[in-house]
């Protein structure tokens, strides 16, 4: 198996590049960049990093997307500070504190994958749980003051 | 690719040879009916009665929908969209399986509304719920 991978390694790669998309991969570079990027960060480096990354990945939205991924993050760092900036999968993202932070959700801009909205998403490690079935992504079109109480009240529950 | 979880590696490699294997296959729904069939066969035990049990309802309330496999998921579609996947807890290592739904499926409701939810279990409500979604969602 081992002898089989290597001797058909460089093809195997070029294969798979023209089988996944663009966008596809650029997430995954994204993510590789990221995690290496992470390591050996103190948690004052990492809020830091984390934010400049957020911010990066933000300008590089349309205008639309980036209009509102502004507005989602002044949401989320005013409704739970603690939070720490960061991106996951070259997506804008927050992140419990400490070593282990746990990312617990983030924001995909409807540009990401060229979809008709964009999403507010929820990972494992947030806490949103109501008896055994409970929403985790929302599409959101646009930002409402009642979607913003929504946003808001969902990462507190999240972080909670 | 360095970085990366050895799931996530592996759900790239099935990726890669979902969509070869869907290439060749062409629209033969036979073929990606027994791959979906074949998906959730291998999943644990807790996925798989779950996956069963959705696999069901999905195809009771909507039966025009075709499974295919997605991302090594069992997955729905509709004049060629996905419209709706279920994603077993095992495949990502979490705490809960997911239903979700993509952009094809007509859940809209004012300017903001979920597409994806968190399973811990399948309780008689949450398969009434269930149904409900995939057929607004088809709707």
């Amino acid at each position: 198996m081992a002898t089989k991978a290597a001797t058909k390694g460089k093809s195997q790669s070029r294969n798979d590049e023209k089988v996944f998309s663009e966008a596809e991969r650029a997430a995954v570079a994204a993510t590789a960049r990221e995690r290496k990027a992470a390591a050996g960060r103190s948690p004052e480096e990492e809020r830091a990093e984390g934010l400049k990354d957020l911010r990066e990945s933000i300008a590089k939205m349309p205008a639309d997307d980036r209009a509102m991924a502004e507005r989602i993050h002044e949401i989320i760092s005013t409704a739970v500070p603690a939070l720490v900036p960061k991106t996951y999968y070259g997506m804008p993202a927050y992140a419990t504190e400490g070593k282990n932070g746990k990312t617990i959700g983030f924001f995909k801009p409807k540009s990401k994958f060229k979809v008709r909205y964009s999403t507010v998403g929820f990972q494992p490690d947030a806490h949103l749980d109501d008896g055994d079935m409970w929403a985790t992504e929302f599409a959101v079109i646009t930002l409402t003051p009642a979607v913003e109480k929504k946003i808001a009240d969902l990462i507190k529950k999240a972080a909670g | 690719m360095p970085g990366l979880t050895e799931e996530e590696k592996a759900a790239a490699r099935e990726t890669v040879r979902e969509r070869k294997r869907q290439a060749k296959q062409g629209a033969d729904r036979e073929a990606w009916l027994r791959d979906v069939l074949e998906k959730i066969a291998e999943m644990p035990k807790s996925d798989r009665v779950m996956a069963e049990r959705i696999h069901a309802i999905v195809l009771k309330t909507a039966p025009d929908l075709v499974p295919k496999t997605w991302y090594g998921m069992p997955a729905y579609t509709k004049d060629g969209k996905l419209i709706c996947f279920f994603t077993a807890a095992e495949k990502f290592k979490s705490r809960y399986a997911t239903f979700g739904f993509e952009q094809n499926a007509k859940l809209d409701d004012g300017t903001m509304w979920a597409t994806s939810w968190a399973l811990t279990k399948l309780t008689a409500d949450d398969e009434k719920k269930i149904a409900a979604l995939v057929k607004k969602a088809v709707g």
